[in-house]
Order: structure tokens, then C-alpha cells, then sequence
């Protein structure tokens, strides 16, 4: 089951808002993994269902956005990015922690970490991003390598939630579905171009999955013109998505207990 | 490290109707959530206890928002 767990954990690149939220709000070890392991399975089965549902549909045309993806960045993986990506990563992480305390470092510094992406200047920030993607990756992959330490308490763990986690999990995986084809619906008239269906995929691919799966998906069926803007709504969600999971904590917890 | 890929000012001036179709993504997790924690809030609380079962379902809705990634899937040209 461990090895199991381990396999699951290594195959996750991102998950960088359920970490945040996680250790803001100090959720237990056995608990982080067994949401992490169960959502895994949800995840197995919703992105071959979103590509079968993309499949045989054409590109989208007129899409008034760049097909060029960070062009001229993909060299700059050297010693001087390398150290200039830690210091930034240290830089924020040691502000986090003295404006927010230990309890709220994480939103502090990734709300940091978005204004210096978004106003740092664009030939500095530009070069950082190809080695912050694989460092930052690196060190996701470690974390999740050290979540499965616990052992048999996560075994434990997982069985004992799994179906209270699955039935979480299909609600908000089903809803999302059916949510998203009633907004189809009621906006296909007024907003015809955000209601194609290559669009609502790819910012369900964006929204569930993140940048990299979103672009995947239109890369894989020939949308191009759906690339570059599947990978900043996915980074959009990078941004938001941690301090939403904190106040819906707040107000959930607030509401139910 | 990986938010430094998170420029707000290049997502919404270069996204066009996308960026719509992801307020509409991301709001449908959010009303998704918002249900399926009303829904199993108890059986939940049962199985990770009141401190976890609250945190896990915040974390899951704020990965359902913003990042899962399996690197597998990365096409090449990206």
C-alpha cells in the first residue's frame, strides 16, 4: 500500500495549493495523503474523459491571443538562474515567514511571489521562469516522497476515509461538470466565444488539472491557437486558488460546526 | 518557485475569452465544493475528524482550482 501511495505521490507534479492550504491551516500528515490519494483516482479518471470529450473537435479560430509560449526561455537553465531562482525562493519565503508568522507564511510569501512575477521586469522574470518550474517541481516531488513517511498510519488512514473522501470528491467533480454545462447554456448566446467547447475544456483542464495538463489538452488536439492562454489561466489559478481554499476552511468550518 | 510562472497582468491581458471560461471553471469548483462539503460535511468529520475533515476539503477545492499537473502528460512543445 505504501509503494502504492509513493507511485501515486511521485506521478502528482503540482499540488501546489493543497500544500499551501495544508500547512497554513496544519492538517495532520495522514490526512494530507489520504485527500491526496484519493483525489489521484478522481483525477486518473476525469482527464481521459475530458480528452474524450475533446477529441475530433476543431481548433478554435480567432482566438486574439499569442501562440508563442515564453519564447527565447528555454536555455536559460545555468548556474546564474539556478542561484537567482533560490534567492528569490528564499527572499520570499523569509519575508513570508516575518510578516505572516509561521501560521500564514505560505499565503504571505505566495502572495509575494505573485506581485514580483507580475511586476519584477519581464527580461529578469523571463529566464527565472524554466528554472523555477523544474526546481520548484523538484522540491514537490521530495515533499510528496517525505508524505508517505508516516507508513501504516497513512494505510490506516486511507481506508478509514475513503469513501467519506470519494463522495467529497465525486460532488465536487460532478457539480463542476454540471455547473460548467449550465453556464454553457445560459452564456452560449451572449458570450459565444468563451462558451466553445475547446475553451470550457481547456479551462476545465486549467481549473482541475493546471497549466500544464490545460496546454496538453489543446496541444494534443491541434489547438494551437488554445496553448499559451490554457498555460496563464492555469498559472491564474496558481494565484487564487490558496487563498480561496483558506476562506472557504473559514467559512465552511464556520457554517457546518 | 513555480509561482513565479503566475503573471496576472500577461493571463488577463493575453487570454481573451479563456479567461471567462476560467472564472466560469473555477467558480463551478467553488459552488461544487460548496455542495459536496454541505453533502458530506458529517461522514467526513466521522472519518478524519472535525479539525481534518474541514482542512482536507478546503485543500481539495483549492487544488481543484488551481494545480494537479501530472508531468507525464507535458507535451514536449510546451
Amino acid at each position: 500500500m505504501i509503494r502504492r501511495l509513493r507511485i501515486l505521490f511521485v506521478r502528482l507534479g503540482g499540488g501546489i495549493n493543497y500544500i499551501a492550504v495544508c500547512q497554513t491551516l496544519e492538517a495532520s500528515s495522514p490526512a494530507i495523503a489520504a485527500g491526496l490519494c484519493v483525489d489521484n483516482i478522481f483525477a486518473l479518471i476525469y482527464f481521459p474523459a475530458l480528452s474524450a470529450l475533446a477529441s475530433g473537435r476543431p481548433d478554435v479560430e480567432e482566438s486574439g491571443c499569442s501562440t508563442n509560449v515564453e519564447e527565447g526561455t528555454k536555455d536559460s537553465f545555468d548556474v546564474e538562474s539556478v542561484s537567482h531562482c533560490l534567492s528569490v525562493a528564499a527572499i520570499m519565503i523569509s519575508l513570508g515567514i516575518k510578516m505572516g508568522g509561521r501560521s500564514s507564511a505560505l499565503p504571505v510569501a505566495t502572495l509575494l511571489s505573485i506581485v514580483f512575477a507580475t511586476f519584477a521586469p519581464q527580461k529578469f522574470i523571463k529566464k527565472l521562469r524554466p528554472t523555477s518550474e523544474v526546481l520548484g517541481t523538484c522540491l514537490l516531488y521530495l515533499f510528496f516522497a517525505t508524505a508517505g513517511a508516516p507508513g501504516l498510519a497513512i494505510a490506516d488512514s486511507v481506508r478509514a476515509s475513503f469513501i467519506p473522501l470519494s463522495l467529497f470528491l465525486l460532488s465536487l467533480y460532478g457539480f463542476h461538470t454540471f455547473f460548467i454545462e449550465m453556464c454553457r447554456r445560459i452564456f452560449r448566446r451572449s458570450f459565444k466565444a468563451s462558451m466553445l467547447p475547446q475553451r470550457l475544456l481547456c479551462a476545465s483542464s486549467a481549473s482541475i488539472g493546471g497549466p500544464a495538463t490545460a496546454a496538453a489538452l489543446a496541444s494534443s488536439n491541434g489547438w494551437n491557437s488554445l496553448v499559451a492562454p490554457s498555460l496563464l489561466v492555469g498559472n491564474l489559478g496558481y494565484a487564487i486558488a490558496t487563498f480561496i481554499g483558506i476562506l472557504f476552511h473559514a467559512l465552511s468550518r464556520q457554517g457546518l460546526t | 518557485m513555480l509561482l513565479l510562472g503566475a503573471d496576472i497582468r500577461a493571463a488577463v491581458s493575453r487570454c481573451g475569452p479563456l479567461l471567462f471560461a476560467f472564472i466560469i471553471a473555477a467558480s463551478s469548483t467553488l459552488a461544487a465544493g460548496t455542495i459536496a462539503i454541505f453533502s458530506t460535511s458529517s461522514m467526513l468529520v466521522d472519518a478524519l475528524g472535525v479539525n481534518d475533515a474541514f482542512k482536507i476539503a478546503a485543500a481539495l477545492l483549492a487544488k481543484n482550482i488551481g494545480t494537479f499537473e501530472i508531468s507525464c502528460l507535458v507535451p514536449t512543445t510546451c
